[in-house]
Formats: structure tokens, sequence, C-alpha cells
């Protein structure tokens, strides 16, 4: 049987480990919170974005001729850029987004199909080493606050691989945040650029007279890349907005846990207590018997 | 001096909205060359430079902002500015540009340096340096 000192030993240990919860679990509210403003504060900026694409592939005549939008067949190597976080402890966080990575590399070999991995956060990069898979490049230290000028750092290398002709598709494998407690695992092809995201056939060269400086095809070639730097950024938001949310519940799971188990050491320990005192009486009465 | 009908500057970046005020005369870094822009402009897309975006306000002063590459659309009585950093000029941290600007250099000149085997990407180094003196040259402008 746990004797007293035990069961106190034991109380104060999980009591140590609900407060380290319960401070990770506010930690990550407060940048999930951040996350969240983030994410809002990007949308202007990539409606704004897309509109101006879409109006200009309006007079640029023919955009199947862009280099970005150009669709291969057939597609024999496929980049995979994958997003984990830094940190773990969040839950099955990381470990969604690296087993689609790993089936997504299966399905692609039985295929015949090559992969070349890329990897955001060191988690990602190192179950991926451990499990001796090549990694193209990585980046690590952005989960907790993406920069754009990191998005920019990350689509331009997407971008040269693909022009280069290395890679014949790039997806990105990341969660969307939906609510702090739930993440929508997303595997998106980000480059060749989808035509449907920046053109739109509905649509007809405005009238009346706009300027353009330089020509409208000029300007749609250069704002291609941003296209890919929205994304790769959008992503990077989106996952860390789902590393904070996934922390902040299984932190708060922790807790829960923690609170339950004191309960349980607390009723055990005021059960010794009380049969230790029985048990003092009951000598002392025996004792005094004894005497008499 | 003319009364000016205002035109409206709205600024974007990827980190959220930067400048909104109505202003009566926008100067704008264009690929070709600076763009001034006034209410009743004809209607215009521009691709633009990193470089400096000067807004006149109604009493005749300015406002400079230091704007990264993105594009510019000019509506009837609306400029609107998409780029992808932009900061105003007395909110620009100079020492951190400095930094940023020396650094910058360094790889450069490491590129050059046939000893130093650093292999440096000569588009970033050069994109980052630019950035980094034009936020010194707009910071100059606070007053």
């Amino acid at each position: 049987m746990a004797t007293l000192r035990d069961i106190r030993r034991r109380i104060a240990s999980v009591n140590n480990t609900r407060k380290i919860t319960k401070a990770m679990e506010m930690v990550a509210a407060a940048k999930l919170r951040r996350a969240q403003n983030r994410i809002e504060a990007l949308r202007p900026y990539a409606a704004d974005m897309i509109e101006m694409m879409v109006d200009l592939a309006t007079y640029s005549g023919e955009t199947s001729e862009y280099a970005l939008l150009q669709e291969r067949d057939p597609e024999s190597v496929v980049a995979v850029l994958v997003m984990t976080g830094d940190r773990g402890l969040a839950g099955a966080f990381n470990a969604n987004v690296l087993r689609r990575a790993f089936e997504v590399e299966r399905t692609l070999r039985e295929d015949g199909r090559e992969t070349r991995v890329l990897a955001v956060g060191k988690k990602g990069i190192g179950t991926l080493r451990f499990r001796r898979c090549t990694i193209e490049r990585s980046w690590q230290g952005l989960s907790d606050r993406p920069e754009y000028n990191d998005a920019k750092q990350i689509a331009d290398d997407l971008i040269g691989l693909y022009l280069r002709g290395e890679v014949d598709r790039v997806r990105v494998i990341y969660n969307h945040f939906d609510s702090p407690m739930e993440q929508t695992l997303v595997d998106e092809p980000i480059i060749p650029v989808p035509r449907e995201q920046v053109t739109d056939d509905t649509r007809t060269a405005r009238p009346g007279a706009y300027l353009y400086e330089p020509d409208p095809a000029t300007i749609f070639e250069r704002l291609l890349p941003a296209y890919v730097e929205i994304a790769v950024f959008r992503a990077l938001l989106e996952s860390s907005a789902s590393e904070q949310g996934a922390r902040m519940t299984a932190m708060r799971n922790a807790s829960d846990s923690a609170e339950e188990m004191l309960g349980g050491l607390t009723l055990a320990l005021n059960r010794a207590r009380q049969a230790a005192i029985t048990q003092e009486i009951l000598e002392v009465v025996a004792g005094a018997d004894a005497l008499g | 001096m003319a009364e000016h009908p205002p035109i409206q500057v709205e600024l974007v970046t990827p980190e959220g909205e930067v400048y909104k005020d109505a202003a009566t005369l926008v100067v704008l870094p264009g690929v070709e060359g600076e763009l001034g822009i006034m209410a009743r402009h004809q209607p215009l897309v521009t691709l633009l430079a990193v470089g400096e975006t000067r807004i006149q306000k109604a009493d005749g002063t300015y406002d400079y902002v230091a704007t990264g590459i993105g594009f510019a659309e000019v509506l009837f009585d609306r400029v609107l500015i998409v780029v992808d950093h932009a900061e105003e000029a007395g909110r620009i941290d100079v020492e951190r540009a400095e930094v940023a600007r020396r650094r910058a250099a360094e790889r450069l000149r490491l590129r050059d340096d046939p000893e130093a085997r650093v292999e440096v990407d000569l588009y970033r180094a050069e994109q980052a340096l630019r950035r980094a003196e034009n936020r010194l040259r707009v910071a100059q402008r606070r007053g």
C-alpha cells in the first residue's frame, strides 16, 4: 500500500505538471489569437492581388504561354512541401501531416514517379531524417511567427525547382485552421499555378481606356510568382494557427486529466491518513486495555 | 492654389493595411519612373519598384512610405497600392535597417571573395540590400 509520503509526493508532482500544462495552454491561446489576426490581415492583400491577376489575364491573351501556368505531362517528379511545427506537445498536429506525406510518397512511388521532399518545421525535419528521407531543402524557426519574407524565399526556391525543370509539380501539405479544436489536413497543388485561380473565362475585357505600365502581359507575368508567395504564406499562417490551436487543446486535455488525477490522489491520501489515525487510536486503546 | 478634389489612398501588404487616407496627390515609384497621380486621373495599372511613395495631404504636407514591389491601380478617385512590404517613414527602425543593410552588403562582398567559399544568392542579397537602402533613405524624410 502506498504510504502517505508517497501519495504526497505524487500529488506535488502532478500539481507541478498541471501548472506547466496550464501555462502552456494560456501561451498557446495568446499566440493563437495573434496567428488568427494575421490570417485576417492577409485577406485584403490576397484578394486584391488575385483580383488584379484575373483582370490582367483577361487582357493578356493566351495564358497557357506563361511558364508558371504550364501543366506538364507526364509529371515524373513531384515536389512535396511538408509543413510541421518546430515544437511538439501539440496533439496529433505534426503526426497527421507526416502520415499524409508518407502516404503521398508511397502512392507516387507505386505510380512510378519520384518525390522530392521539402520540409518546414523542426519536427517534420527530424522525423523525415529518422525515416531516412532525403530532404531537398528545409526551413525551421519560422513556425512561431512566419514572415512574408520567409514565404517569399520558400516560394522562390519552389519556383526555381519548377522552372529549371527539376520537378514537374509542387504540392504543399499543411494543417488548415478551422477552429482551435479542429484542423483539416490540406494537400494542394501550388505550382503550376492552378489556371482557374487566376483566370476567369466568363469575364470579358473591361471597356474603357485603361493604361498599363508596362503592358498587361508583362505585369501578369511579374505578378504570377506573387500567387505562389501568397499560397505559401497563407499555408504558413494556417499551419501556425493550427499548431497553436492543437497545442491549446492538447494542453487543456492534459490539465483536465491532471485535475482528475489530483482528485483521485487526494481521496487516496485522505483515506490513508484516516486509516493511519484509526490504526493509532486502536493501538492506544489496545495498549490501555493491556495495562488495565 | 486651386482647390484639388481628394483622392482616396489605400495601401495594403500581406501584414495588413498600412495606410488609408484622403490625399490631393500621390507619387508612386513605378517601374518606368515616378508617377504623380491626382483625382480624376485616367484609370491605370502599374508595376511598382522598390522605392518611396509620397502622399500629399490636403494641408500640403507629405506622408512618406517606403514601399516594396507590387502594383498600383488607379481608379477615378481612388488609388489602390498593393505591395509586399511597406513602412511609414516615422515607423522605420533605422538601426534595424542599418543592420540589414550591412548584412546584405557583407554577403555581396563575400560573393566576390573567392576565399570565402560562401554560397550567396545574388538576387536575394541584392533585393535585401535594395530594401534596406530604401528604408534608410525614406526614414530621413521624417520631420
